[in-house]
Parts: C-alpha cells; sequence; structure tokens
C-alpha cells in the first residue's frame, strides 16, 4: 500500500478502535462487562463479512465517509455522557432543590438548610476577580503588542514571566496569596493604619492634659478615665481593656511603650486576614495570564491596513489603539474574560487559605469579609460533614447549582460577545 | 512645470541592508496626476510611502536624502509626524474601512482633529461623499456599516474618508487592483474630477490605467527612477529604451 | 450609446470628431474656391487657394497626432477603435482631395484664356458631381449614414464615364487644333484630378460603413 493509503487506514483503524472502547465502556454501564464484550466482538467479527458484501462504490464511498462518521460518533458520545453526567447529578441532588435552598443558609452543621451565602460569595468572587484581572491584563497585552518592540528586554522578561505564571499550581497561588497578600501586605497596611490610629492616639491623649508622651508615666486610670466617658475618639473599646494591663501589671502607671505593645498584642488583623478581596486577588493572578494570552491575539488579528489607516489620517498610535484597535478587538478582550470568569468559578485550591470560610451564614459585607463559596462549600460537605448519608443530597445538589452558575456566567458572556459582533457588522 | 509641489532629491531608502531606494529625484507637480509605473518590486510603492512617512512604521528603515512639500524637507526632525499626514491623504490597495458606520468612517480624520460639533461633522461628511461620488448611492444609510458596500463602494468611502481632513496631496497606492472594470472606471473618473482641488500621486501597476488618468508618469526599476515625463510622451515615444520595453509589454 | 464613464475619453473623441468637421469644410471650400476660380478664370481666387493648402496640412498633422494620443492613452475597442483608424483614414482622404483642389487652382492661370474649350468638355459636370460626392460622403462619415454612402459610391462609375469622354473629346481637339495642345492638356490633368478627387470621396463612403458595421467594403466589397 502507499504511503497515503497506510495513513488513513491507521487513521480509520485507530478511529474505529477508539469507537469500540467508548461504546464498550457505554454499554459497561447498563449491561455486565462480558454482555458489553460480547456485542462489541460480534460487530467487529461481523464487520469484514459485511464489508465484503458491498459494491467497490458503497465501500468506496463508507470509506470516505469514515471520518464524518467517527467524529460524528465520537461527538455524539462526549454529548451523551455531559448529559448523563449533567442528569445524574440532578437526580441525585433534586431532593434538596427548592427556592428556600438556594436563598437561606446552611444550618444544623452543614447537614440542612441552602448555599445561599455560598452563592453570593462565589459571585462576589468572581465580579472583583474579573474587575481586578481583565483591565490589568488587557493593558498588559496592549503593551506587549502595541507598544513593545519584540525583542526588547521588557518584552522578552513579560513574556516569560506569563508563561511561567500559566504554569504554576493552583494551590501554589493560594500560598502565596497567604504569604505576600495577607502576610506581607495585608500586615503591612495593618501595621500603616496601627500606627497612624497610635499617633492619633498619642496626640489626643497629649490634647487633653495628660502627660502620655516620650518615656514619661501616666497613669492608666487617667488615661481611661479620659477616654471612657466621650467615645467620640473611638478608643473605648481598647482603652477599656487596659484595665487588663493594669491587672497584669499591677502598677497604676504605664509609659507609652508599654501601652502600645499592650494594645499591639490586643491587635486583631483587619487586612492582614484572609478575605473576599485577596482571595479575589489571587484569582486574578492565577486567570491572568488566561486574558493576557486572548486579548494578545486578538489585538494581533485586527489587520494591519486599518492600523495604517487610522496613522495616514493622522491619528496618534494611542488615539489609533483607542478608535480602532481595541474595539476592533474587543471580542477577544470578552473571550479572554470568559475564559477567566470560567476558570474563576471552578478553582478552589487558591482561595483555601486566602478567604474562603467553613462555614459563614452572613453575607460578605466588606472586602475584609471571608465569604462562602460554592466550590469549597462541596468539598467541605464532601470531607468534613458529620452526617455523610444526610449531605449527600445536599452535595449533588450544590454541585448542580455551580454548574448551573457556571454555565449561566459562560453564556452570558458568549451572548454578550455575539452582540458585540453583531453590532460591529451592522 | 510651474513650481513642484514635492521636491526629491538624491532619495535612498534601506530595509535593514537591503537598499529598496536608489538615488531618486523628481519634482511632482500641483493639481495634476503623476502615475508610478514599473514592474513588481520596483519601489513604487515604498517611495509613495516615504512621501507621508508611513515607512516610519517599519522597524529598521533608514532614509538619507531630501523630500520637500512646499519647500519643507519632512524629514527634518522639527517636522511633526502626525500633522504631516493630517495634510496627505491615503487611500489603500485594499479598501480598508473601519469596522463602523459610514458616517463614523468618514467622520473619524475629523474627530481626531477635534471637530465635535455634530452640524460641522455632518457637512463636512456630505461634502467628502459628494467628491467621492458616492453620496448619493449612500446617502440614506450613513448609519450602516460599512463593511456591508461592495468592494468599488468602500473603495470610494476610504477615498471620502481621506478627503474629509482636507488634504492637499492624496496618495493612492493601486487604489483599483482589487475592483472590477466598471467599478475601476467610476474610480479612475473620480481621480480625474480631484485634480483641480488635489495633487494626486498613483501608483499603479496597471499600465494602461496609468496612460487613461495620468498627466504626469514615473518609471520605476529596481529601485531607481528610469524616466519621468509626461504620460502622453511616455505612451508614444519614451526616451528610454526600457521604458519603451515595459510599456510596450515586453517585460515586467 | 450611452457616455464614456471616463468623461476624458468623451471629450478626447468630441475634439477628433470637431477636428475632422473642420477639415472637411476646409477642403470643401477648397474644391469650390478651385472649381470657381476655374469656371470664372479667376487668378486671385486661385492663388488663395494654393495659399490655404497651408492650414490644410496643418490641421491633417493635428488629426494624426490626436488620433495617435487617443489610441495610445485610451486603448479604445470595438467602436471607438473603429472610430479613430478611420478618422485616420478619412483624414489622409480629406487630404488628397485638397491636394486636388490645389492641382486644379494652379492650373487655372494657364486656363483663363480658353472658357470655350472647358465648355466643350465635361469637367464642369464633373465639377458639380465631385463637389456633391464629396459633401454627402462627408455628411455619411459624420452622421453614420449607410445608405447616403452606398449613393455616393454607386455615382463613382459615372465620374470614371465623364473622365474617359474628356479623354476622347481632348484628344480628338489636340490631334485637330495643335495650338491648343497645351490647355487641353492642362484640362486632361483637371479631368484626371477630379476623378481621383471621385474615388477618395467613395473611400469616405467606405470609411463610413466600417465605422457603423465593421465591414470592410473597399475593392468592391459592398456585395448587396
Amino acid at each position: 500500500m502507499a504511503m497515503k493509503e497506510r495513513i488513513r487506514f491507521t487513521f480509520a483503524a485507530a478511529s474505529l478502535l477508539l469507537l469500540g472502547v467508548s461504546l464498550f465502556l457505554l454499554l459497561a454501564v447498563f449491561l455486565p462487562w462480558y454482555a458489553a464484550l460480547g456485542v462489541i466482538t460480534a460487530v467487529v467479527a461481523a464487520a469484514p463479512f459485511g464489508w465484503r458484501r458491498f459494491s467497490l462504490d458503497t465501500r468506496r464511498k463508507l470509506s470516505e465517509n469514515m471520518f464524518i462518521l467517527v467524529s460524528g460518533a465520537t461527538a455524539l458520545i462526549i454529548v451523551v455522557f455531559v448529559a448523563y453526567f449533567l442528569v445524574h447529578i440532578f437526580l441525585l441532588g433534586q431532593s434538596q432543590l427548592s427556592w428556600s435552598f438556594l436563598f437561606s443558609p446552611p444550618t444544623e452543621g452543614l447537614t440542612e438548610g441552602g448555599i445561599f451565602p455560598a452563592i453570593v460569595g462565589t459571585a462576589l468572587l468572581v465580579i472583583i476577580m474579573s474587575l481586578a484581572g481583565v483591565p490589568v491584563g488587557t493593558i498588559t497585552a496592549i503593551y506587549l503588542t502595541e507598544y513593545a518592540s519584540n525583542t526588547s528586554v521588557i518584552a522578552r522578561f513579560i513574556r516569560f514571566a506569563v508563561n511561567t505564571l500559566a504554569g504554576v499550581p493552583a494551590i501554589v497561588f493560594g500560598l502565596f496569596g497567604l504569604g505576600f497578600f495577607i502576610g506581607t501586605l495585608g500586615r503591612q497596611m495593618d501595621t500603616f493604619a496601627f500606627d497612624q490610629r497610635m499617633d492619633d492616639f498619642q496626640s489626643l491623649a497629649v490634647a487633653a492634659g495628660s502627660p502620655f508622651t516620650g518615656d514619661s508615666r501616666a497613669r492608666v486610670e487617667e488615661i481611661r478615665a479620659m477616654f471612657l466617658g466621650d467615645d467620640a475618639t473611638g478608643w473605648r473599646a481598647e482603652v477599656e481593656q487596659l484595665r487588663i494591663l493594669q491587672e497584669l501589671r499591677g502598677e497604676e502607671e504605664v509609659t507609652v511603650a508599654e501601652v502600645t505593645s499592650f494594645f499591639t498584642a490586643q491587635q486583631r488583623p483587619h487586612w492582614g486576614q484572609p478575605s473576599i478581596l485577596w482571595a479575589a486577588l489571587t484569582m486574578a493572578l492565577l486567570t491572568l495570564p488566561v486574558v493576557i494570552v486572548s486579548v494578545e491575539e486578538a489585538i494581533k488579528s485586527v489587520p494591519r491596513d486599518l492600523r495604517e489607516a487610522s496613522m495616514a489620517l493622522g491619528a496618534t498610535k494611542w488615539k489609533t489603539i483607542r478608535s480602532v484597535v481595541i474595539p476592533g478587538s474587543m471580542t477577544g478582550i470578552l473571550t479572554g474574560a470568559i475564559l477567566a470568569v470560567s476558570r474563576g468559578a471552578g478553582e478552589v485550591a487558591p482561595i483555601l487559605f486566602t478567604g474562603a470560610a467553613y462555614y459563614l451564614p452572613d453575607l460578605p459585607t466588606a472586602l475584609t469579609s471571608q465569604f462562602m463559596e460554592l466550590g469549597y462549600h462541596i468539598y467541605v460537605l464532601t470531607t468534613q460533614s458529620t452526617d455523610v448519608e444526610a449531605t449527600k443530597p445536599l452535595l449533588y445538589a450544590t454541585t448542580f447549582v455551580l454548574l448551573m452558575l457556571t454555565f449561566t456566567l459562560n453564556f452570558t458572556a458568549i451572548f454578550l460577545r455575539s452582540r458585540v459582533r453583531a453590532r460591529m457588522l451592522r | 512645470m510651474k513650481a513642484p509641489k514635492i521636491r526629491v532629491e538624491n532619495l535612498n531608502l534601506h530595509y535593514g541592508s537591503k537598499q529598496a531606494l536608489h538615488d531618486i529625484t523628481i519634482d511632482l507637480p500641483e493639481h495634476r496626476v503623476t502615475a508610478f509605473i514599473g514592474p513588481s518590486g520596483c519601489g513604487k510603492s515604498t517611495f509613495l510611502r516615504t512621501l507621508n512617512r508611513m515607512n516610519d512604521l517599519i522597524d529598521g528603515v533608514r532614509i538619507t536624502g531630501s523630500v520637500k512639500i512646499d519647500d519643507v524637507d519632512i524629514y527634518d526632525r522639527t517636522v511633526d509626524v502626525v500633522r504631516l499626514r493630517k495634510r496627505i491623504g491615503m487611500v489603500f490597495q485594499k479598501s480598508n474601512p473601519f469596522p463602523k458606520s459610514i458616517y463614523d468612517n468618514i467622520a473619524y480624520g475629523p474627530r481626531v482633529n477635534g471637530i465635535r460639533d455634530r452640524g460641522a461633522l455632518d457637512e463636512i461628511v456630505e461634502e467628502s461623499l459628494k467628491q467621492a461620488a458616492i453620496w448619493d448611492e449612500v446617502k440614506d444609510r450613513l448609519d450602516e456599516s460599512a463593511m456591508r458596500l461592495s468592494g468599488g463602494q468602500q473603495q470610494r468611502v476610504c477615498i471620502a474618508r481621506s478627503l474629509a481632513v482636507n488634504p492637499d496631496i492624496l496618495l493612492m497606492d493601486e487604489p483599483a487592483s482589487a475592483l472590477d472594470p466598471i467599478s475601476t472606471a467610476k474610480i479612475e473618473e473620480l481621480i480625474f474630477e480631484l485634480k483641480d482641488r488635489y495633487t494626486i500621486l498613483i501608483v499603479t501597476h496597471n499600465m494602461q490605467q496609468a496612460a487613461r488618468v495620468s498627466d504626469y508618469t514615473a518609471f520605476f526599476y529596481l529601485g531607481e527612477l528610469v524616466e519621468f515625463d509626461k504620460t502622453r510622451t511616455i505612451f508614444t515615444k519614451p526616451g528610454n529604451g526600457k521604458t519603451e520595453e515595459y510599456v510596450t509589454g515586453r517585460f515586467g | 450609446m450611452a457616455d464614456h464613464i471616463l468623461t476624458r475619453f468623451d471629450n478626447e473623441l468630441e475634439k477628433l470628431g470637431a477636428r475632422i468637421d473642420a477639415m472637411a469644410e476646409l477642403v470643401r471650400a477648397q474644391l469650390a474656391g478651385a472649381l470657381g476660380a476655374l469656371r470664372d478664370s479667376d487668378a486671385v481666387r486661385a492663388a488663395d487657394i494654393i495659399e490655404q493648402d497651408d492650414r490644410v496640412d496643418l490641421l491633417d498633422v493635428k488629426i494624426e497626432k490626436l488620433c495617435m494620443r487617443l489610441l495610445a492613452l485610451q486603448q479604445p475597442v470595438a467602436l471607438d477603435l473603429r472610430t479613430v483608424l478611420s478618422a485616420l483614414a478619412v483624414n489622409r482622404y480629406l487630404e488628397r482631395i485638397g491636394d486636388a483642389a490645389v492641382n486644379i487652382a494652379e492650373r487655372v492661370d494657364a486656363l483663363a484664356a480658353h472658357p470655350a474649350l472647358l465648355r466643350r468638355t465635361r469637367v464642369p459636370e464633373m465639377g458639380e458631381a465631385a463637389q456633391s460626392m464629396v459633401a454627402d460622403a462627408i455628411a455619411a462619415f459624420l452622421e453614420s449614414d449607410i445608405v447616403r454612402a452606398r449613393g455616393v459610391a454607386l455615382r463613382d462609375g459615372v465620374m470614371d464615364d465623364y473622365d474617359r469622354e474628356n479623354f476622347t473629346i481632348l484628344t480628338d481637339v489636340m490631334s485637330r487644333e495643335p495650338s491648343l495642345v497645351v490647355p487641353a492638356s492642362h484640362l486632361l490633368i483637371v479631368s484626371r484630378n477630379l476623378e481621383r478627387l471621385a474615388d477618395e470621396a467613395t473611400n469616405i463612403a467606405e470609411a463610413a460603413v466600417f465605422v457603423a458595421d465593421a465591414k470592410i467594403v473597399k475593392h468592391g466589397g459592398w456585395g448587396e
């Protein structure tokens, strides 16, 4: 046989093998394995005989259509699997699906109730993540394609960084978020804020007449009296606790340093703790490479002669980018956003340490709040529940909701993108 | 020829190590159509693009010599390229309207120049489309996307777009090469009508088009200017043997 | 037919038509003048005609240049090509008619003293016929009138007959009255010129057919 013939033969044979195996698996779900095997063997055995009975013409046509048949069958099998998968989950969880499930918080140690906080948390996470990641990614992509020369050091460095970032495992992002955002950045922010407040405290104390400066000593009683009467200063809570200091030290006079260290010890972290903000930023980092690459491709796909037309009309480079390149690559930018969103709604590892909470019936009210999240909730239900049987339906229902949410986000974004596309060709 | 609009002296252009234009010296007349002809790769398009400094957009381009428009060397350091390009309109080989409405395409240039008033823009759009002989065909669908027009119509919209900024000079790089004969004839007729107001330079690989449409013709070969003369002379008794060989179709 | 999309093309064709028209007018005037001078023995008029030939030559050159430009720059085809090619030919024919007229005018001086001899020949009739043939041929060309053109071709035979008659008459005169040999010889040449002139008019008529029908009818191709 000629080389071309050989390739076709191999290809056809491999496709048939794949088809056979897939069919076997499919059948094996419903029939015992030996029955499935029997069916497949029968078909395979009968095939050659049947083949010979076809005329040369039909054989040729069949060979020609082999690829279409096989790929069509494979596609069908995939669709069937996905549908089966969805239906399976739905059926197992449907007993729990209801409006109250969707809109009420979990109760009874997660064995009853709903997943409303998790839904809200996931949605907020995705929104903040997109707001942070998509603009930064877009601007970076614009810089890389439009401004930086391909061989410049900066461009090569950025590309290297982006490629590396794309390969980093999700859990490592989580650790980075914990270490950098929470441990370093958050803590720095807290320290800075704390220092501001301490300065504030000192100047207030001095203004009220207490000798509370430098190394001089002041009586705890005095300090307390100064602040407890009038809470306009906002120091009441801390100053209340000075009582503990007094008890510990057994003395009545303290220095600034002692009060400062006491307050520091009592300090509860504000920014330096897991929160929805840090979780969203960590996710933004995770999806950044995806956004950059899609936007870069989209920008490159804007034909050169459109840019030239704009430049020839006397527009500056920036004006050209603003008015021609960005509108022209909007579909690509949205694609990048869609891909980022899809990933964000699904990844759990990065948010494990950076903000996801085990049980938090209250909705997140500030950027510093923690939040429940659907993916994490599934993990929790699977591994930490007190009554496995009771939580199974909950688990499947939650999974189903997560899938539906992901699909909705995707379809909304795709719909938006097709609207943009249609408007461009109007 | 009265005072030429464009004077080029000893222009040389290098792409990296390759030299694309050798020592070009030519005077291009005002309010006339000058055609640049020559076989593929002879440098005519490259030369055209040096006149509005579009070659600056390519990495590694080196230019020596002078190009003076109205006695000002456009490659002088003090020249603002963006302003230069506002005075020179360019029409490309394949029509390239922006994926916006027809109105927004024409208004793009004026808007870049800071004209915001809707009334003024309306006037400019109408005037430009009329000059490009396409107003009647599109006046009722200015808000439709320019991409929905036929090739010939798109090209005339592109011409209107470049006229909207009121240039002195119009550069056309094979503007009709992608069009059918009737659309081509319409564009040629348009060029003829426009030359009263503009100085037009047109690159064409179609010699017959150069014969029909231009007053002067320049023949380029291998990056050199071989002959430049009145079109009727080039096509009846050219002075250079190479020119005669080219126009009679003996090579190229 | 509609106008060309390129108005320049139409403008040039119009110019060509106008120039051919002007040439025709000029040549007809030359012919009328020469024949008139001959009939009236008007030497002054004859001298004028001879001078005007420069104008005919000038126009001849202008028309040729215009045709060359049209062919080189506008690449005419079909009807336009036939028009330009015919214009070139008709230009030449008209120029020859002009030359024939000048030739006749040159002999007015020599024939001034012999009006009687003139009347004995068929030259006066030839002159009338020639003028009408030229007029009809030009009109047929400018208006693409094939019927008229055909009419001109048919009358060519008559002119040949007249010429032969003149030859008989004049050779007879020369043998009987030797003193009249010189004027008779001049008249022979005048007759020949007029016969040639009629041929050129026929050529113009044939060109008219070429433009209208793309048929080349010369050398007996008139057929039906």
